[in-house]
């Protein structure tokens, strides 16, 4: 009955291992720290990824504007950049701090290789203030991506992708992309807590 | 019978840690004094959000048409989602106090950060509570000019966080079987996961109603606040809060992974 609930978790161990193909037994300290490794370059790649895919969604179009009836549209251009939302400044920030952290991290993971208990604490607490602002960003950018792609009638907020096609699935690319770094950083947390929690009894 | 064998020998551990640590730190009026802040707190969003609506007539020059115009929080998706992770969070913490009375009568071990513990989680429990109860009530109704057809706002609140409920009692029965460590353990994931789940709801209501508050004039989307006033307060007051309570989801974590660090070494 204990360990039944704890399944899930050693899965999740157990699947990293399963793709480092070194380890044996759950919560092997050599498993857990290249599984640690592994978890890091892959938030380090993923978040470089949304980071890139966002800043590369200029879009730039011609759309024709009616501002007297009785006289013929005129085209005016009109910009679509990530600047121009502060939802997705916000997203690009934060993705660009946690990139950042990604990298110290796996420097200093890979530092201390031999384990000390404290340097993983921090690790973790560290982690889970980088996975809150990943969360928080995502959420935010998928917020206001929904509103531009659906438009709101209750404010009057016109949809904007059937102009900006592409851009809109720039963003749509990014913040899904963000959302699994996001949850990389909470396996990373659940990873070093497993093996607190092993090292614990 | 083997229940009985079972804490016997998990008293026998836990005087083991409590005799060779020796580093009792007791703080459980701390722990105590922020869960009920954290209680408090939710319970004053949440009324504050149900109490927000207001209507108001509004005199607008030069068109004629004017329409009673609603803004309620379930008529933005960003807000409609903020509230049922709430109802899950507060349901939860509400929940886990019961399990954390049983292990502070039996425990005297290391690193005690059970009043501290529950102090947090009664101060989670207030502020989700309180954010679900403003973004509830945040419901607004304005006379607003329309250049075309005047429209009606279905009210329809829908409350069935059914499934969040399920899902968080079952987890919160299966912690409640085991505690120690391992009880410490699943309060850290479960912690955890509900941080991501504040805080992508804070993300996402902040940002629409950052945009409701300012307006942006690349996508032409008009700044809001201006007419439903009441309404963009109940809303920030609720995303103050619940940033509050993310906030303090996390400082919750920090503490448990603290005292599983005590114990590990």
């Amino acid at each position: 009955m204990e360990t039944s609930s704890f399944k899930p978790i050693m899965d999740v161990t157990q699947g990293t291992e399963s793709q480092q193909g070194t380890g044996v037994k759950v919560a092997n300290p050599r498993t857990v720290r290249s599984s640690d490794f592994l978890l890091r370059f892959l938030a380090l790649i993923i978040t470089l990824v949304a980071i890139t895919v966002m800043a590369v969604s200029k879009q730039t179009k011609t759309v024709p504007v009616t501002v007297i009836p009785s006289l013929p549209p005129i085209n005016v251009e009109v910009t679509a950049k990530w600047q121009y939302m502060p939802a997705f400044v916000f997203f690009m920030v934060t993705n660009i701090i946690a990139c950042v952290y990604a990298t110290i991290s796996l420097v200093i993971s890979i530092a201390n290789r031999d384990g000390s208990s404290a340097m993983r604490l921090l690790l973790i607490v560290l982690d889970l203030m980088i996975m809150a602002l990943l969360f928080s960003a995502t959420g935010a950018a998928a917020g206001v991506g929904l509103i531009a792609f659906h438009g709101n009638s209750h404010v009057r907020w016109n949809k904007v992708c059937n102009v900006f096609g592409t851009n809109c699935r720039h963003v749509a690319a990014s913040v899904v992309v963000s959302g699994i770094g996001a949850v990389v950083f909470f396996l990373l947390i659940v990873l070093n807590t497993v093996h607190l929690h092993k090292r614990s009894r | 019978m083997a229940s009985a064998d079972e804490r016997s020998s998990k008293v026998a551990t836990e005087s083991q840690i409590a005799s060779t640590g020796n580093r009792t730190a007791n703080f459980f009026p701390v722990d105590l004094t922020l869960r009920i802040l954290l209680f408090v707190s939710s319970l004053a969003a949440i009324v504050v959000m149900v109490t927000s609506k207001q209507t108001e007539l509004v005199q607008v020059p030069l068109i004629p048409i004017k329409i009673l115009n609603t803004a309620k929080f379930d008529q933005l998706p960003a807000f409609n989602t903020k509230a049922y992770p709430y109802m899950a969070s507060a349901d939860e913490h509400s929940r886990k106090i019961a399990p954390e009375s049983q292990i502070a009568s039996t425990g005297n071990r290391s690193a005690n950060f059970f009043p501290v513990d529950l102090t947090l989680r009664i101060l989670l429990f207030v502020s989700s509570l309180a954010a679900v109860i403003v973004m509830v009530t945040s419901k607004q109704t304005e006379l607003v000019q329309v250049p075309s057809i005047p429209f009606k706002v279905p009210n329809t609140a829908k409350f069935d966080q059914t499934p969040a409920f399920i899902i968080i009692s079952i987890l919160a029965s299966l912690v409640r079987k085991h505690r120690s460590t391992k009880l410490l353990f699943h309060f850290i994931l479960i912690d955890t996961l509900m941080i991501g789940i504040v805080a992508s709801a804070t993300g996402t209501a902040g940002g629409v109603a950052y945009i409701g508050l300012k307006g942006n004039s690349h996508v032409r989307w008009g700044k809001v606040c201006n007419i439903y006033d009441t309404f963009c307060r109940h809303v920030g007051s609720s995303v103050a809060l619940s940033l509050f309570s993310s906030i303090l989801l996390v400082i919750l974590v920090m503490l448990s992974t603290y005292t599983l660090y005590r114990r590990s070494c």
